[in-house]
């Protein structure tokens, strides 16, 4: 039988010391699954946690413990080199885009590719076309510097698709966002889910929540997944 | 999963003009290091190279009569008992010394009677950074011949031309000169002198000589530093009887027998003697050039060290903060990505300034006369000899000067990257978060 496809975790904790030298559980035995080719919604509180699950979910982060599984691997458990392989196959848009302030916006969304794609011109040709997608073809060749907190929203999802990525990690990604830009982004999305991938979507923009967009919803509370929808 | 190293080796290309100054400043000092220490090591090779084909021809051993205080005159008239030992194949009396000019020592040479039993007709050809004269007014030089040949100033030794000789001959250039008369001179480039110009020699006694002709640059080390002399002249300014003369040249019939033979001839002179063979003198040659370019490397190791720390300090920035590598890694980038893309940075500005480093080293030795070098490390104030190497010494020295500038800079570039290319991405992410 084969593995359930799509990203899945089982029981997740995540324990961090406050500078006063508690103990805080931020995950609490969190457990899901994300089906491949379907966009998942979860929210929560601020300081919920989500961002924290997100890079959990990405492997960027590892457990106190759980695990996380990608197409039935675990891939939680693999070493920092396998995860930086693996990582090639996910599309991460973070929160607080971070960037290569030396580079300019195009070359931020080829940064994916340079390693794999078989030359730079290909890689060019398609940050730019990705570009295109989100209608900022305009700021290809400009520095990060003086954007607009939406345009750099704008560019982190430009970078996090390139590269066609099976699993898509998406934090707020129309916080900065007005109805306009939200609506390019969302069918952004769309298209990735159409293309198959498994995208999971850390928001609280109710804006998201509205139009059957996310296959399935999830809450994140006190440390643990529920199923809103 | 393929790995494009040509997407990788174009993006480190274009890192590294991102910093243009840094770049260039970098390239500069590797290819100055480069240059500064092939242009060292080929100069040594070249003169070695040079020197090796000067003695190819030089003669098989020279004697030279030892005295309580030191060197003395030997008497032609023995030129008889070295002839008759076995295995000499041709004995010759040379006339050769050191006197003063300006402020300098120079070294003049004479072409003259090798045995004062037979006349004037047999004259000896130039020694080693010497000089050579015809004994006569209006006669001249030949050079040598095959199996002859006129040495360096390194040596100590020489070799006698054949019997009467007519014109003194360039290597290679086939232009014939004829031999300085009384009170003239033919000097080598190194001097600076012209055509018609006066030079007064102190030796035994003051001698004003007028220059006749100066030796072009094509005699290469033969004659580059000799002052060649009337016999006459030489004589008296070297203070030789007319039947004694500097030293002897003897050649032998097998170059094995240099040694074998050496016994003999100390035992057919009736006077203590230091016998010399060309093997000798290469060796002694030989250590002095790699004496002088030991020194220079010595000396180039601390520019090395500079060179190491600009690198280290370039890799650094390029490298950015761990932030960045991180930032890489969390992007998919693996460390063997991160470790190929600053290695191509460093090719990118290490290889081209290799290039450069080595036109420029092989230019100023080879193409630019050499008058840099002969000024700067042997005081020449005139023209530069040119020099011969070896395809072979070339190639092993561009190879060793690569690997002796590129592998540090590449280590010093390498190791911080290595180090950093370990970060983990949530090592990263603690650090945004914190």
């Amino acid at each position: 039988m084969s593995a359930p496809r799509g990203i899945a975790c089982r029981d997740l904790h995540l324990v961090r010391r406050t500078p006063e030298g508690r103990e805080h559980e931020i995950l609490a035995g969190a457990s899901a699954h994300f089906d491949a080719g379907a966009i998942a919604l979860i929210t929560g509180a601020i300081g919920a946690g989500k961002t924290t699950l997100l890079h959990i979910l990405s492997t960027i982060l590892r457990p106190s413990s759980g695990e996380v599984l990608a197409d039935g691997e675990a891939v939680s458990r693999y070493d920092a080199a396998h995860k930086d392989l693996w990582r090639r196959n996910a599309g991460l848009a973070f929160q607080s885009p971070h960037f290569l302030d030396e580079l300019s916006v195009i070359e931020n969304v080829m940064i994916p590719l340079v390693p794999v794609a078989p030359s730079l011109a290909e890689a060019r040709a398609r940050a730019l076309a990705e570009l295109e997608r989100f209608d900022i073809t305009h700021l290809a060749e400009r520095q990060l510097a003086g954007l607009s907190g939406g345009e750099r929203q704008r560019i982190t999802l430009s970078r996090a698709l390139v590269g066609k990525p099976r699993f898509l990690f998406v934090d707020e990604p129309t916080a900065h966002q007005d109805a306009r830009g939200a609506a390019t982004i969302e069918t952004r999305l769309l298209e990735a889910r159409a293309g198959g991938a498994t995208v999971i979507v850390v928001s609280h923009d109710p804006r998201l929540g509205r139009d059957g967009f996310a296959d399935r919803s999830w809450i994140l509370l006190e440390g643990r997944l529920e199923r809103a929808s | 999963m393929r790995i494009s190293l040509p997407g990788l080796w174009v993006w480190a290309a274009r890192d590294v003009l991102r910093r243009p100054a840094e770049a260039l400043l970098a390239g500069a000092a590797m290819a100055s290091l480069i240059a500064v220490l092939s242009a060292g090591l080929l100069l040594a090779r070249g003169l070695s190279c040079s020197a090796e084909t000067v003695l190819e021809d030089a003669p098989s051993l020279v004697i030279r009569r030892l005295s309580p205080g030191g060197w003395a005159p030997v008497p032609t008239r023995a030129l008889e008992q070295l002839r008759g030992v076995t295995g000499v194949t041709r004995a010759s009396a040379r006339i050769w010394g050191v006197v003063r000019w300006q402020e300098a020592s120079v070294t003049i040479l004479a072409l003259t009677p090798d045995d004062a039993g037979t006349g004037d007709e047999q004259l000896t050809a130039p020694g080693p950074g010497e000089a050579i004269t015809g004994p006569g007014s209006g006669e001249a030089i030949t050079a040598p011949g095959p199996g002859e040949a006129i040495t360096g100033p390194g040596s100590g030794e020489a070799i006698t031309a054949p019997g009467p000789v007519g014109a003194i001959t360039g290597p290679g250039s086939g232009e014939a000169i004829t031999a300085p008369g009384p009170g003239e001179a033919i000097t080598g480039p190194a001097f600076a002198l012209s055509p018609g110009q006066t030079i007064s020699l102190h030796g035994a006694c003051e001698r004003s000589v007028r220059v006749k002709k100066v030796l072009p640059a094509s005699w290469g080390l033969v004659a580059h530093d000799l002052i060649l002399l009337n016999s006459s002249d030489a004589r008296a300014l070297l203070g030789l009887e007319r039947d004694a003369a500097s030293d002897f040249a003897v050649w032998v019939f097998h170059d094995t027998e240099m040694d074998a033979i050496r016994p003999d001839l100390e035992a057919a002179l009736p006077f203590p003697v230091q016998i010399t063979s060309r093997r000798e003198s290469l060796g002694a040659m030989m250590a002095q050039l790699e004496k002088a370019s030991g020194l220079l490397t010595t000396l180039l190791i601390p520019a090395l060290l500079a060179l190491v720390l600009l690198t280290t300090a370039m890799a650094r920035i390029q490298l950015g903060s761990r932030r960045d590598i991180g930032l890489l890694k969390a992007l998919g980038w693996r460390s063997g990505d991160i470790l190929r893309l600053h290695l191509s940075r460093a090719l990118v500005i290490g290889l081209p300034a290799l290039a450069v480093g080595w036109c420029l080293a092989y230019g100023a030795v080879f193409l630019s006369g050499l008058n840099w070098a002969g000024a700067l490390l042997f005081g020449w104030s005139g023209a530069a000899p040119q020099l011969t190497l070896d395809p072979t010494g070339v190639l092993r020295i561009l190879l060793e000067v690569g690997a002796l500038v590129l592998a540090p800079c590449l280590a010093a570039i390498l190791l911080p990257t290595l180090r950093s290319a370990t970060v983990d991405a949530e090592e990263w992410l603690r650090g945004e978060e914190s």
